[in-house]
């Protein structure tokens, strides 16, 4: 056990940014800015990999409108969030972001303009108004070419294909980070005066659309005794391709909207029945749960999904007005006029994550959190183009601060030589193992994600949760003691990666099922049938869990409303839960 | 694994595919193998890689968004560079990684030499007073059509290399022309209300001239965009220009 | 990080493996390939050209004797190959100068202007000889 397989190396900076995405790039350019010396390590390439790229949406940050302004625009969060939401990080968020879109811009990005040269903007669901600027349907892509370029005019230096597996701490502070660098297999210590902490959400721990979302940072927060705050909401997307085979992404609500209807494999308009008004425009919360209750009850499609069709439009109708979906479809061979496509619901984002104070701080001194890896921002539930402005304010707040940190503490770090030796060890036992009764990765995920499916996903009730939890606390005793890598490689072992991974998937999930088990309501990203109604007088409060000596410790919190208060906004009191 | 799919029960037949392997921990030479995968209808060569994975072949390759937005999962396939998740599956297919870039194993390229190239050429709106980014910012002077055509010709590009591997007078790193891929973003950058550089000139050091109008990547462009017709754009300007008549020297790009 | 190799396709073995493998390169790869050859041809005939002509002219006789060997019908089939490729090269080059002259004009309809105008030409000039 002791034979040390995997070899070491020892790196230094100021600030070191673990993540690849949007948040990361601002973080390390604006810790750049301010004359840090930055390293950044990203799981995948640098500009390539994360969730950023992919977002289509928008930037929810210009206030065009007169009456439009960020007590609007908070109080639409708040709204949409159950007020769960951190009001102070959101004030922030409102009030700082106008002018990301400028500085994107100076880095190389342009966005929509209307005729008279201002942004153009478009409404999102949830919002007052319409304040999202966007770059056609590609804004996170946009936006990330920009961020690259300027990460490279700076001279950010980057390891590409690294993935942190520890933080490390010294006197409680964060001192650094384990790092295995995939093509060499190499295990780093990179000492750093700030560890700012960047990754993706954890919604791939679900079938996710994604599974780039795996939740790593959360892990690592938690073991180096941070904060997580609100780990029970996620986020869905109702309608998402399923079948045919291997297609990716949204079906988008245009689907539904130009009169594409969702069938039960009774050939059934099923939205007609729980929504006889709307139908199938019924909101996207209200879409996934009725989705999943036809599933349950047996008349799903037959690869698990639920049909949509558009045979019953004209064809020349749906070649106009579906042209993305269609094309899509076409480009797999598939042709969408004459037979129905499946989708389900599946999750694209959670909304908890590491706790942060206004600084990006979170409760180990020196550790930093910005972006997707927070929770606190969208509460119980996140609007539709808030994520890339939250991502972008949090992510240059994060690198300014740890820079100023790094800057007026000037001495190095000392090295925790006994720390890194224990991951050393890890990783190395989990490499040279051969027990009697192995296990590999794959199987164990695929379980795992097809349990929290069936007993996390959409609907949660208290049995099919307890079942998980059950299954959590198995396979985090006898799974994971015996977890093997079969591949020995030490260049481009995705294998010893993916088993890494596992153990982060394990720490999130017991997590979200234990807040989901105590959260006896249903809020936002979180429904339970026992339990259907928002209950306002008991839960507006957050959960807040922290590990202390290998035990996962909770907290319950009052939620403050230093900005907002409840009496503030009638129609919220008046307003049903989301989900009804 | 990288994406949860549904459990493939019924496949509709088993293909053979090939796959170059190379693990450089033992062989000297990439060698081809053969893997039996099963086919369900609209799968996608990336769909048979991850498939091959689950079931113990780790064959090495990068894969990311699956949705046609990272370009990390270029591979030459029968030959021709595409991306892995947007290629239907075909019986006796031939699978090798990109052949422009260094193999570091299987299907896994090293392309760290691309950033460095970008940085060289200075691929940022470059001026000589940036004014700081603020709230009350006007937008950058851009009318709304010269936006829709800088997205529609530039900025969908998600550089997967499929054009530098398909040019033939880019074939390595040592090649007088930099490649389609470079062209398409000195022109991007050109485009741009902040940029004051040279493009033109560096556009001519790049070795534009070498482009012999094959349009080859244009062909192959998973977005669809033909970085080969803004080359041309770009080079009816070096050959307008007299101080660029005979050429500059490689060493002097940046 | 191990040996590093690099598995560089050689433009002829690209060529093979696209075409024989059902994804055929775009009509302008074939038709460079196509002026590279036309115009390896000619510079080899500039050579010949030359060479025949220089030995033409050292004398009466010897033009005599040039010009009969020149009648034979072999030397018109190649000659009227010569007019093939000479016609397209001249051809696909005025393309090729238009393209960078007129950036936004479209290639492909180009090409195949290209290869009409060699055929029809090309038609022309070999029932002209013939």
């Amino acid at each position: 056990m002791n034979k040390r397989v995997i070899e070491t190396k020892k790196l230094d900076c100021e600030v070191l940014v673990v993540g690849g995405g949007a948040a990361a790039c601002m973080a390390a350019i604006s810790a750049k800015e301010q004359g840090a010396d930055v390293l950044l390590v990203d799981k995948g390439q640098m500009g390539k990999s994360g969730c950023s790229p992919n977002a289509h949406g928008g930037m929810a940050l210009y206030h065009k409108d007169p009456r439009d302004g960020w007590r609007v625009h908070t109080e639409d969060t708040l709204m949409s969030g159950g007020f769960l939401n951190d009001q102070e990080l959101v004030r922030i968020m409102t009030q700082e972001s106008r002018r990301f879109v400028a500085l994107l811009e100076r880095f190389g990005c342009l966005f929509d303009r209307d005729e008279d040269g201002t942004y153009s903007v478009r409404r999102f669901g949830g919002h007052a108004y319409a304040r999202s600027v966007f770059s056609g349907d590609e804004t996170g892509h946009e936006m990330m070419i920009g961020l690259k370029k300027e990460m490279l005019r700076l001279g950010v230096s980057y390891m590409d294909e690294t993935m942190a597996t520890r933080i490390i701490t010294a006197d409680g502070r964060a001192v650094g980070a384990a790092c295995l660098h995939i093509p060499t297999g190499e295990l780093y210590y990179i000492r750093a005066g700030a560890v700012i902490l960047a990754t993706a959400c954890a919604a791939g721990i679900w079938p996710s659309a994604s599974e780039r979302q795996r939740g790593d940072g959360f892990s690592l927060a938690l073991q180096a005794g941070a904060e997580l705050v609100d780990m029970e909401f996620t986020q869905y997307h109702p309608t998402h391709a399923w079948w045919p085979f291997g297609v990716r992404g949204s079906v988008s609500e245009g689907f539904r909207s130009e009169g594409g209807y969702l069938l039960n494999s009774e050939g059934e308009r099923f939205m007609e029945r729980y929504d006889p008004e709307k139908k199938e425009l019924a909101t996207r919360d209200k879409v996934s749960v009725c989705i999943y209750k036809e599933i349950r009850a047996g008349r799903g499609a037959a690869h698990g999904g639920i049909y949509a069709s558009v045979a019953h439009l004209p064809s020349k109708y749906v070649e106009e007005r579906l042209r993305v979906i269609f094309r899509k479809y076409m480009s797999y061979g598939y042709d969408i006029r004459k037979e129905p496509i499946e989708v389900r619901p599946r999750p694209h984002y959670s909304n908890g994550g590491v706790k942060t104070n206004t600084k990006c701080q979170t409760r180990i001194p020196g550790l930093y959190a910005a972006g997707a890896v927070t929770g606190g921002v969208h509460g119980a539930n996140r609007l539709g183009s808030n994520a890339l402005v939250d991502i972008l304010v949090f992510g240059d707040i994060a690198g300014r601060e740890a820079a100023l940190e790094v800057a007026a503490h000037r001495k190095k770090p000392p090295f925790n030589e006994s720390m890194f030796g224990e991951e050393v060890d890890r990783i190395s036992g989990l490499m040279a193992r051969r027990p009697d009764d192995p296990i590999t990765t794959p199987p164990l995920r695929r379980k795992h994600i097809e349990m929290m499916d069936k007993y996390m996903g959409v609907l949660r009730t208290e049995e099919g949760m307890r079942i998980m939890q059950e299954e959590v606390a198995r396979a985090k005793e006898k799974d994971l003691p015996r977890l093997i890598v079969k591949n020995q490689s030490k260049v481009y072992n995705y294998e010893l990666r993916d088993a890494l991974e596992m153990f982060f998937r394990i720490d999130v999930e017991e997590m979200a099922i234990t807040a989901a088990l105590m959260r006896t309501e249903s809020r936002g990203g979180h429904y339970r049938e026992d339990y259907p109604v928002r209950n306002d007088k008991e839960w507006l409060k957050n959960i807040i869990f922290r590990k202390k000596n290998g035990e996962l410790l909770f907290e319950l919190r009052d939620v403050a409303m230093p900005i907002v208060k409840l009496s503030d906004l009638p129609e919220y009191a008046n307003s049903d839960s989301p989900w009804h | 694994m990288t994406c949860y799919l549904p459990p493939i029960d019924k496949p509709d037949a088993i293909y053979n595919i090939q796959i170059l392997r190379f693990d450089p921990e033992k062989d000297r030479y990439p060698h081809w193998e053969s893997y039996q995968v099963p086919f369900v209808r609209t799968m996608t060569v990336i769909e048979a890689l991850e498939y091959l994975w689950d079931q113990g072949e780790y064959i090495a390759f990068r894969s990311n968004c699956r949705e046609f937005t990272c370009g990390s999962c270029a591979m030459e396939i029968n030959g021709k560079p595409a991306l892995a998740c947007d290629t239907l599956l075909e019986d006796g297919m031939r699978i090798e990684p990109l052949s422009r870039f260094p193999v570091i194993k299987d299907l896994v390229v090293d392309t760290s030499t691309v950033p460095e190239r970008f940085k060289a050429l200075k691929l940022w709106p470059e001026c000589k007073h940036r004014e700081p980014a603020t709230k009350d910012s006007p937008p950058l002077p851009a009318a709304k059509s010269a936006i829709e055509h800088y997205r529609e010709t530039y900025s969908r590009c998600i550089e997967c290399y499929s054009c530098l591997d398909a040019c033939p007078q880019s074939d390595s790193d040592e090649s007088p022309y930099f490649g389609p891929l470079y062209m398409l973003q000195l022109a991007r950058v050109m485009e741009h209300p902040l940029d004051e550089k040279d493009r033109v000139a560096q556009a001519a050091e790049a070795g534009i001239s070498h482009c012999i109008n094959c349009y080859e990547c244009a062909n192959v462009c998973p977005m669809n965009l033909s970085p080969a017709t803004i080359v041309n754009e770009l080079r009816s300007k070096t050959i307008r220009r007299l101080d660029l008549l005979f050429g500059r020297r490689r060493k002097e790009v940046g | 990080m191990g040996d590093v190799t690099r598995s560089r396709k050689k433009v002829t073995q690209r060529f093979l493996e696209r075409t024989f493998r059902g994804r055929p390169m775009g009509i302008g790869s074939y038709v460079w390939m196509f002026q590279r050859l036309t115009g390896l041809v000619l510079a080899f005939y500039l050579g010949l050209h030359l060479l025949v002509l220089g030995s033409a002219l050292k004398g009466g006789a010897s033009f005599n004797q040039v010009m009969a060997m020149l009648e034979t019908p072999w030397i018109k089939v190649l000659e009227t190959a010569l007019v093939w490729v000479a016609l397209f090269h001249t051809a696909n080059g005025i393309r090729l100068v238009l393209l960078d002259l007129v950036p936004s004009l479209n290639q492909r309809s180009l090409a195949y202007g290209a290869l009409v105008v060699t055929i029809v030409l090309g038609a022309m000039g070999t029932s002209f000889m013939w």
